[in-house]
């Protein structure tokens, strides 16, 4: 694929997804004012959102399971051991964004 | 410039990588010797673990741009992102365990990349700086070094795997762009084309160096696999910086003067 070809498919495609900007673009198009589009609301709260729209229940007879868990839960595999099999850190290394495309070898292809 | 309004609730039906059914059967890379074989796993594996880095990545960016709200079409994609990335993750270990061996790369990896705090910087500016980095210059250059690599690639099931993290890659850029051009629209682009430099010097720039410090030859029975050696891989970062990051950036009216100069003081035009 061309450069150019690229630069339309990524930037111009890019921008063109915000629904907002292309509102406002037409907005300009037609003369009006752009500085009332796409404000933001404040939806900062104390405590996980509760999406249900009503608050949790307290009480009753359920047990409590959160006492005895000290991280998100492990709903799958327990790793037990090291090895294979277990997490390898990956962060040691990093000290930016990652590069998930261009992979440099020391030694190029030798 | 034309543009498409797309409503945040058909965005997830414009691309999904996995829907992409990937032969992993036609993964037999016996036509490679021992040498290439583990050059060519090599880099798969390190894709693995960037891929896994970009988890906690783009959760960042999602948890900061929530924090201060931006379109709702770049909160989508940016969170589903995330998602994506996991599955990138796991398609580069098969691949990497394909050329390697399953003892050879690890199962599952855990950690965080460590990015640029901007401390003291706004949380406004931090957030822009951030998507600027990630996915303006890191998956805007995946995008274009993916799409060099497709076009050399032959393998049926690496060709398969490839274009299912492409097809990712081009939302994960262009999700940048759209913010740009959002916080264009807004006025609040402070402090970004300062800044450009130093973003592109960390996530273009010491790519084109490595890579130019160790030019090779194009082995087509590599690249047959997924691979882009070094003196390919140099050209392609160089066009992307200068054929679609610099003119996108100029496109949105930012003082991309600093950049230029920047690239010819170190030859990465």
């Amino acid at each position: 694929m061309a450069n150019d070809r690229m630069f339309q498919v990524i930037v111009v495609g890019g921008i063109g997804l915000a629904s907002a900007t292309a509102m406002s673009l037409a907005v300009t198009a037609c003369g009006g004012d752009t500085l009332t589009q796409g404000t933001s609301g404040d939806a900062s709260g104390d405590g996980f959102p509760a999406e249900l729209g009503a608050p949790a229940p307290d009480g009753g007879s359920s047990h409590d399971a959160a006492a005895e868990a000290d991280a998100f839960p492990q709903e799958g595999p327990i790793m037990v051991d090291a090895g294979i099999d277990s997490a390898r850190d990956a962060a040691a290394e990093a000290d930016a964004f990652p590069q998930e495309g261009p992979v440099m070898l020391d030694g190029g292809n030798g | 410039m034309t543009v498409r309004a797309v409503d945040v609730l058909e965005a997830r039906a414009i691309r999904d990588g996995a829907r992409r059914a990937i032969p992993w059967d036609a993964l037999d890379a016996s036509a490679l010797d021992a040498k290439k074989r583990e050059a060519v796993g090599r880099t798969w594996a390190d894709r693995y673990r960037q891929e896994h880095l970009a988890v906690g990545a783009f959760s960042l960016l999602a948890q900061e741009l929530a924090e201060i709200g931006c379109d709702p079409i770049v909160l989508s994609l940016v969170t589903r992102a995330a998602a994506d990335e996991v599955r990138h993750a796991e398609v580069c270990r098969r691949v990497a365990v394909a050329l390697l061996g399953e003892d050879a790369v690890p199962a599952r990896y855990r950690g965080l990349p460590k990015v640029p705090k901007h401390e003291d910087a706004t949380a406004e500016t931090r957030t822009l700086l951030h998507v600027v980095e990630m996915c303006c210059l890191s998956e805007t250059v995946t995008g274009v070094y993916f799409t060099e690599m497709l076009a050399r690639t032959t393998n049926a099931a690496s060709r398969a795997a490839l274009e299912s993290l492409l097809e990712d890659e081009i939302d994960h850029g262009r999700v940048g762009w759209a913010y740009v051009a959002e916080r264009r629209r807004d006025g609040t682009l402070d402090g970004l084309a300062e800044a450009l430099p130093a973003l592109v010097t960390r996530a273009v720039g010491r790519s084109i160096d490595d890579a130019t410090r160790s030019l090779d030859v194009a082995d087509p029975s590599m690249e047959a696999f997924g691979y882009l050696g070094n003196t390919v891989g140099s050209a392609v970062l160089r066009r992307a910086l200068n054929d679609v990051i610099v003119p996108g950036f100029a496109s949105l009216d930012l003082d991309v003067a600093p950049l230029r100069a920047l690239i010819a003081e170190r030859g990465w035009a």
